[in-house]
């Protein structure tokens, strides 16, 4: 009984026990509405993070990755600092900067192209003396000309040796090729026959000329 | 739902945090929550009971945290000095009962706090914990009992 009315009077004061002030409503749906919109924005967040077409490409990128770091790894083993695994021999390169095997080339044809017009120029002399120059004899004067300037354009024109020589050769073979349309015309063929010696044109082909078949040697070079 | 419930789900969580931002902050919890699981209620209990029974859980579960902070806040304190313990030199019922209900376990303070003080039914209360009718009883019984036993002298007093 005494427990009863205790008890009651224990309710009573109770009452104020953490009294609660005014239900601040607007406060807490303010609240309520930020946190559910921040949620829902990290939800899309993880949607998006593990969707099947991100998952697939962290997948892929993934793969790359462990690809580009296996064969870095591998390429590393070879040598420290990055060294390369094979080393090639710098080519060999002349004073201009032209491969020095495609120099060689050149010069061999140069010299097999000296070798046809040094015989060309023997055979002129003879047959401009004898007057039995025919149509095939001035087409490989053409010929030779055409063939003078490619020369004189290519890297065997480089040296100086045969610049010289292919040049005057050139000058020569113009000659001889406009003599062609002025056939008879006796006082041109002596200027021309008369240039060549002076100039020392055939001497200077035949040294410029090694011994030996030289035609053989480079068939097929140009 | 809200405007319908935020008053009684507020008045809980105040009376059983007593602090304003801590029955805010469950108060807010437990209809976010209740919103997310909108599509889960049946409609087998009233909706009210389901609010409650969200609202219980929350506070329950927000408590143990604050508890342990505060223990932690005390042992750092306990290193700087001693406090004088408010027992004893507190001659006020109210302040004294205070101490006595924020002494309860938590089972029995919340049957207390919903039935002595809240006024809610054993039935509400069994229905928001989850328990019988009969367990909500024999609760708020204890919760009376330990009560009485912390305030002893004063019943004494009382009596006399």
């Amino acid at each position: 009984m005494m427990d009863d009315r205790f008890d009651d009077v224990l309710k009573e004061a109770a009452q104020s026990y953490n009294a609660p002030p005014e239900t601040p409503r607007d406060v807490m749906w303010a609240g309520i509405e930020a946190t559910r919109q921040e949620r829902e924005r990290r939800r899309q967040q993880v949607r998006v993070l593990y969707s099947p077409w991100t998952r697939w490409g962290v997948g892929i990128a993934a793969a790359l990755a462990i690809g580009v770091g296996i064969g870095r790894l591998t390429i590393d083993v070879g040598g420290p600092e990055g060294e390369p695994v094979a080393i090639s021999p710098e080519p060999v390169t002349s004073s201009e900067g032209a491969p020095a095997a495609t120099q060689l080339a050149y010069k061999v044809a140069a010299t097999q192209h000296l070798s046809r017009a040094e015989m060309f120029l023997t055979s002129f002399r003879m047959n401009s003396a004898a007057g039995t120059a025919d149509t095939e004899f001035w087409t490989d004067a053409g010929e030779l000309l055409s063939s003078t300037r490619l020369l004189l354009d290519s890297p065997a024109g480089d040296d100086p040796v045969f610049n010289e020589l292919l040049g005057e050769l050139e000058l020569v073979l113009v000659q001889i090729v406009q003599l062609s349309y002025e056939r008879g015309n006796e006082t041109e063929l002596e200027l021309l026959t008369d240039g060549i010696r002076r100039k020392g044109l055939l001497p200077r082909l035949r040294t410029a000329i090694p011994a030996g078949p030289a035609t053989g040697m480079v068939g097929g070079v140009l | 739902m809200y405007d319908a419930h935020v008053d009684r789900i507020y008045r809980l969580a105040y009376r059983m945090t007593g602090d304003d931002d801590l029955a805010q902050e469950f108060t807010q919890e437990t209809f976010i929550r209740a919103f997310e699981k909108l599509k889960q209620f049946r409609g087998e209990a009233a909706l009210s009971t389901w609010l409650h029974s969200i609202a219980t859980s929350v506070i329950y579960n927000g408590m143990r945290k604050v508890t342990r902070l505060k223990k932690r806040h005390v042992e750092l304190n306990e290193t700087t000095g001693p406090i004088d313990s408010p027992v004893g030199v507190e001659p006020d019922l109210r302040k004294r009962l205070a101490i006595a209900i924020d002494g309860l376990p938590h089972g029995y303070k919340t049957v207390f706090v919903m039935h002595d003080i809240e006024g809610y039914k054993h039935e509400e209360i069994a229905a928001a914990l989850g328990v019988r009718s009969g367990t909500s009883k024999a609760q708020l019984s204890r919760a009376r009992a330990k009560l009485r036993e912390a305030l002893a002298d004063y019943a004494e007093e009382w009596a006399s």
